[in-house]
């Protein structure tokens, strides 16, 4: 999934407004509308809902209850880095979770957390269908395949030196 | 479409377009699913293409097809050349791609060991 | 990297190279050189390309084809055929054995040849983004057939003639699924395809919408005509972006051709098509809740009747199939139903597309007719477990199947038949696994995957499952009780018949099913605390010590390796085992087959550091005090009688005496070791290192009598009445023979009783040609040492496949450099006897691959006329042996002549007399019988009233940390040091040669520690 976080507020709304009114008259169009939005904004925050409900006309209940029951909405940010390590049947029996441990215990969080510097974010996924190359882990739009713990340090660490190369 | 004339007239036309490329031109097929892109079949691609363009290349054309199954081995591509059985190379890196259309291309050559074939019988 | 028009492989690998490949290689040399053709092709040598049975063989690539049973005559031909004029020479192809046929190519290869494509007929083969392609393979043209020449209710009779059933879960008909949709009240109708692949390890739908798009949205559009329904909607994950990218694109294409939309083909039938993108609800997959979130609401079911073909998406009469159903409906209409029919089972035709993934060597999508045996799609497709590990179980069905365990290899996989064996077919994930699974683990994995997924509305479901992974929880943790199972059992039943929707009903499944076949599982890891595939953290401390059969502590000897401290490492394995120096040679090392170093590079070479260190205090023995604690400096007063000098009886001896109990060894013939000194050739352990082991063990204050054999010479009541105790040590000495004619010529001899002589020093004569019979270790011995006695020619014959055989992969590597050839599928049928009495031949039959037994492996069935008489004047014969269990008065024994003990304690059926190693367990491993060995001088112990149970559940708290830094780079292991083959093939002195220390420690800190938390 594509990560594009717009910062200006402004041009966030804008975003908003124009992906509500494309849906408008479709039935059944709030969870495709959710979905745009979150790709444009990489989250829903509560303002978001709240337009939601007032242009489609959807109680803002119902908007945040679909939200929660839907495991791919986020009312959190994820991290410059969003990981993903795919928990399939496949990636499971090949290790995901020993990848998972490692990410952990190198990025000091959890599963499901992002760290304070909101730079790294740890996310068990479900199946990404990728399961002949577990196990499978994504940051961002790049795949990783075949993964074996011992290499997520050096993962991770090359991130780090690519990050910090970019900002000094 | 119109009606069922309509639609073998069309697809006569796309099969004689099919029969020249098929005279004409080397194809080299690549799968390219989402498994085969994230094994890095995207780089792959990138590289076949620079090579069949800094080569100066004309008679050879990338076709991109879903995933054939053959997860294990991907990514996976296969060189198909009138008069001769088609050839699958399998874990192909650009490096590999680049002298996949070099040799093959150029200089009809096969070289057996990124072959799938020499995978498996070497047990 | 050189460029040539052929490569020609010739094999050089052990079976070949007698076989005469030495000449054959020449002559094709020679021949490409008169040719002129040294430039163009390369010849290759390359190791043992498995069918050995088949040798001298080449491969000439890039064709592929492969040619065996080579002549040098033939080679000249092949060269002029093949290589100058370019027409590969037919007449010298491989033979299927089973057809006869011709197999010329590689192409060929059992991936590719055993799969059937319908549903993914154009996937890989077509550029899905590009519908003049669909169109160029007869795209569409289904649609065109249906909507112009078919009534719906024609269309849906051809449906329900094919017999096709729906890929996505029960299988239900999809023709009477289309009956129902079509003849239900109420408009409009919808064509719903559920795309929403929910099963992890599933991806077909995913590879369909990728690689072949416009195949759904044809199947949608007929069946769009046929139930007469004008707008459909495809409901697809998010996690599949470039599947969703695809179809967009497809459907586009579709309206621009005008295939979809209004006034399809000029017949005034209007379709269109939309997409609805999933948001990660498993229980979207349900199809009630798969309409409520088309609807845009929350994917939760509802209860059925009505069932959506009545009351869908908006209330109105909808079909629902999933991906791969609809992606069968074109090829049915242009090949009509009774080719479909013909594909597959009677109840179930056609064909499934199976997800291969986990501990497989060729992962990957394959299509294969319903009705294939579950082991052909695993073995032959999938080319077995990796690393040639040992098949556990294979899931089926997801999260709501379950795992069909060694024994259902030979399950047709259809509807029918997996639900007989407690799964289902699912969307068609198949998911292996090998022995480093632990199916306790793998259900409590399903399980957290439903209760996670669980949408919450019903009790059964959202309560009931979580009671359950509470307590596989505890049981994974260790503190596991009495009546688990039988509570989960309840509870799952519980479930199954409550819950609201098929995601409730059905997540117990893998629980049940797991206790159902791996019930033995759950009981270690309840009772005895113990998961063996290392899997459950709390349960064990490093994997190689959890996977040995005696315990040793591995991380502890091998940091006091690290720390130069080699007579500590040595203490410290004789705490579990005192056979340092032998299990340095001959074990079978499973602690090796777990290392998580593997993970990284390659495991660690433990085995190789035991040796070190005990030879380390070999060289030292003079020196060598014990500092163990010995409790028994004050004498028990109670008296133990072990009967059988093997390893069981010396370990169990070795620790009684320590704890101080007065014990007596009582070996029947003149020297102590059993096996290890009688069928053991000095090459792989010299007898020398062996008896000063035994020595050592000998130093605890144990006596010996040695020449007595008891139920013989004396019985064993006599010994029950004057010791307190008995331990039963006495192995399985008795050969098995083959049970053919001819067994009783000179010539013919066991493999035991032929390494017995050579170990008593009373070497054997052997002839020009030696045969051996068998695959375990016992049979390489025995060919290695026949080649050590002069032989000509030494070959091994096995009725199953090479890669079955049990002996150690380093024995077959090196009997093969020895030059011992290895010949599998081959069974002997009678031994040829000249007039005088004297072997000259042995009549065989070639075997094939038949049905799975219960170890995974494919039983050998003799194929119908292909006897052949082999040359051979001596024949050893290595398939077993079997105990003396007779004359040891009430003591209860098996049919398969073994002695029956308590699991837990080791004690026979008399009072007092515990047995361990072989006698009870059948021809095993050495390590096996010395922790045997050890647990019977703990229970004996108990049994005599002592409390050594206690005092070793307190050791096990052991602090743990690190010495120094791990090596974290990749780096391989030590290579262990051997002579040459030319050295070492005539002689008897050891062939691994002992190493430099500071390669020892090099090694032994590549260990990764994994004991350390």
């Amino acid at each position: 999934m594509e990560v594009r976080q717009v910062d200006n507020p402004d041009v966030q709304r804008q975003k908003v407004e124009d992906i509500i009114s494309a849906y408008r008259d479709k039935p059944g169009a709030l969870i495709p509308v959710l979905h745009e939005i979150q790709n444009a904004l990489g989250y829903l925050p509560r303002w978001v809902q709240y337009r939601v409900s007032n242009i489609m006309n959807i109680p803002v209940s119902e908007v945040n209850s679909i939200i929660s029951f839907y495991a791919l909405f986020s009312e959190k940010p994820k991290g410059e880095y969003a990981i993903g390590v795919c928990k399939g049947t496949a990636c499971y029996v090949r290790g995901a979770d020993k990848i998972i441990e490692k990410l952990e215990e190198e990025l000091g969080i959890e599963a499901g957390d992002t760290t304070p510097d909101g730079k790294f974010s740890i996310e068990v996924m479900r199946c990404l269908g990728a399961c002949g190359l577990g196990p499978v882990m994504v940051i961002n739009d790049d795949i990783y395949t075949r993964i074996k713990p011992d290499k997520v340090k050096d993962i991770i660490n090359a991130i780090r030196q690519k990050d910090g190369s970019e900002t000094t | 479409m119109t009606s069922m004339e309509v639609y073998n007239r069309l697809k006569e036309n796309v099969l004689k377009t099919k029969r020249e490329y098929d005279e004409g031109y080397i194809s080299i097929v690549i799968q390219l699913g989402i498994c085969s892109q994230a094994a890095g079949a995207v780089e792959v691609v990138k590289a076949l293409e620079e090579a069949i363009f800094h080569q100066g290349i004309k008679n050879v054309v990338i076709t991109k097809t879903g995933c054939a199954g053959f997860c294990a081995y991907e990514p996976v591509v296969t060189i198909k050349r009138k008069g001769s059985k088609p050839v699958t190379y399998c874990r192909v890196t650009p490096d590999k791609a680049r002298i996949l259309v070099s040799e093959y291309a150029l200089k009809g050559r096969i070289i057996q060991s990124w072959t799938l074939m020499g995978k498996d019988v070497m047990l | 990297m050189e460029m040539y028009r052929n490569h020609v492989l010739v094999c050089g690998g052990g079976g070949c190279q007698s076989s005469g490949c030495q000449i054959i290689r020449d002559r094709l040399i020679e021949s490409i050189k008169d040719k002129g053709l040294e430039e163009e092709i390369k010849v290759i040598v390359t190791g043992c390309m498995g069918p050995c049975s088949l040798g001298p063989m080449m491969i000439v690539y890039p064709e592929g084809v492969f040619y065996c049973k080579l002549i040098p005559e033939y080679v000249d031909d092949i060269v002029e055929k093949h290589l100058y004029q370019g027409t590969p020479a037919e007449e010298y192809f491989y033979r299927d054995p089973y057809t006869g046929e011709a197999m010329a190519t590689v192409h060929e290869i059992p991936f590719f040849t055993r799969q059937k494509k319908i549903a993914l007929r154009n996937v890989g083969t077509i550029d899905p983004l590009n519908i003049d392609e669909y169109i160029a393979f007869n795209g569409y043209f289904a649609l065109g057939r249906v909507v112009t020449r078919f009534t719906p209710k024609e269309t849906i009779e051809i449906i329900k003639r094919s017999g096709l059933r729906g890929r996505g879960g029960a299988g239900f008909p999809a023709g009477l699924k289309w009956e129902f949709t079509a003849e239900a009240q109420g408009t409009p109708k919808y064509v719903v395809c559920n795309a929403d692949e929910g099963d992890p390890g599933a991806f077909m739908d995913r590879s369909i919408i990728e690689g072949d798009p416009h195949t759904l949205i044809e199947g949608m559009a007929i069946a769009g005509y046929a139930v007469g329904a004008n707008q459909g909607y495809v409901y697809i994950r998010a996690e599949y972006p470039m599947a969703v990218k695809h179809l967009e694109n497809a459907i586009r294409q579709a309206r621009e051709y005008g295939l979809l939309g209004s006034n399809i083909l000029g017949t005034g039938f209007d379709f269109d098509l939309e997409i609805r993108v999933g948001a990660g609800a498993f229980v979207c997959g349900e199809e009630t809740a798969l309409l409520a979130s088309v609807e845009g609401k929350r994917g939760e079911p509802r209860p059925k009747p009505p069932f959506p073909a009545q009351q869908g998406l908006w209330g109105k009469p909808t079909l629902l199939s999933n991906v791969e159903t609809y992606a069968n409906v074109p090829a049915i209409i242009l090949e009509g139903p009774e080719w479909f029919r013909s594909i597959g089972t009677g109840k179930s035709p056609g064909t499934k597309v199976f997800a291969l993934a986990g501990q497989v060597e060729n992962t990957g999508l394959v299509e294969v007719p319903m009705g294939t045996p579950l082991g052909d799609i695993i073995f032959d497709i999938g080319s077995g477990i990796i690393d040639k590990k040992e098949f556990k179980g294979a899931q089926t069905g997801g999260p709501s199947g379950g795992c069909i365990p060694a024994g259902g290899l030979n399950v047709p996989v259809d509807y029918e038949s997996l639900r007989d064996w407690g799964t289902i077919m699912g969307s068609g994930g198949l998911i292996v696994m090998d022995e480093n699974t632990c199916m306790v683990d793998l259900a409590k994995f399903f399980l957290e995957f439903c209760q996670d997924e669980s949408c919450g509305k019903c009790t059964p479901c959202r309560l009931g499952t979580k009671r359950m992974l509470e307590i596989l929880q505890r049981i994974s943790e260790g503190k596991g009780r009495e009546g688990d199972i039988e509570k989960l059992i309840e509870l799952g039943e519980d479930i199954m018949d409550t819950a609201l929707c098929g995601l409730g009903q059905t997540a117990p499944n893998p629980v049940l099913n797991t206790i159902r076949y791996f019930r033995q599982e759950y009981e270690e890891h309840i009772h005895h605390k113990y998961c063996r595939a290392s899997v459950c953290a709390s349960l064990f401390d490093a994997p190689c010590q959890n996977a040995c059969p005696a315990g040793v502590d591995v991380p502890q000897y091998i940091e006091y390796i690290q720390r130069g401290m080699y007579m500590e490492a040595v203490n410290s394995i004789r705490e579990m085992n005192p056979f340092p120096s032998v299990c340095g040679r001959v074990c079978t090392h499973p602690c090796e087959a777990r290392c998580r170093r593997a993970q990284l590079d390659e495991p660690l070479a433990i085995r190789s550091l035991k040796r070190f260190a005990a030879d380390y205090e070999l060289e030292h023995a003079d020196a060598f005090y014990f500092d163990l604690e010995r409790e028994g400096k004050t004498k028990k007063g109670k008296k133990v009688a072990v009967i059988g000098g093997g390893p069981a009886g010396l370990t169990a001896a070795y620790y009684l005496a320590i704890w101080g109990y007065d014990v007596t060894i009582f070996e029947a013939s003149q020297r102590l070791g059993g096996m290890l000194n009688y069928a053991i050739p000095p090459y792989r352990l010299p007898n020398d290192v062996l008896h000063k082991e035994i020595d050592i063990i000998l130093k605890s204050g144990v006596n010996v009598i040695t020449g007595i054999k008891v139920g013989a010479d004396i019985s064993l009541d006599v010994i029950r009445k004057s010791f307190d105790a008995v331990f039963m040590g006495i192995g399985t000495q008795q050969p098995v023979k083959l049970g053919v004619k001819g067994e009783d010529a000179e010539g013919v001899m066991t493999a035991l009783e032929f390494l017995r002589m050579i170990n008593e020093g009373n070497m054997p004569s052997v002839g020009r040609k030696v045969v051996v019979i068998g695959g375990g270790s016992t049979a390489f011995d025995a060919a290695r040492s026949a080649l050590r006695l002069g032989a000509e020619e030494v070959a091994i014959l096995y009725r199953r496949s090479r890669w079955d055989m049990p002996a150690l992969p380093e024995e077959k590597i090196h009997a093969a450099e020895e030059g011992v050839k290895i010949y599998d599928y081959i069974a002997p049928l009678e031994i040829i006897v000249d007039r005088h009495g004297r072997m000259e031949g042995l009549r065989c039959i070639r075997m094939a691959k038949g049905e799975f037994d219960s170890s995974a492996r494919r039983r050998p069935v003799p194929i119908k006329g292909s006897e052949f008489r082999m040359d051979a004047d001596t024949l050893l014969i290595a398939i077993g042996a079997q105990g003396e269990v007779e004359g040891f008065g009430e003591i209860k024994s098996t049919r398969w002549k073994t002695f029956e003990v308590n699991r837990e304690t080791l004690e026979t059926s008399l009072k007092g007399v515990f047995a361990g190693g072989d006698c009870v367990r059948g021809p095993d491993t050495v390590i096996q019988s010395i922790a045997d060995g050890r647990k019977a001088a703990l229970a004996i112990d108990r049994y005599l009233g002592g409390n050594r149970i206690e005092a070793e559940k307190a050791r096990r708290e052991r602090k743990r940390q690190y010495f120094a830094t791990i090596i974290e780079n990749e780096q391989s292991r030590l290579t262990i040091p051997v002579l040459e083959p030319e050295e070492r093939k005539r002689n008897f002195d050891e062939i691994e040669l002992p190493f430099d220390h500071r390669i020892c420690q090099q090694e032994a800190f590549r260990c990764l520690r994994c004991d350390v938390r």
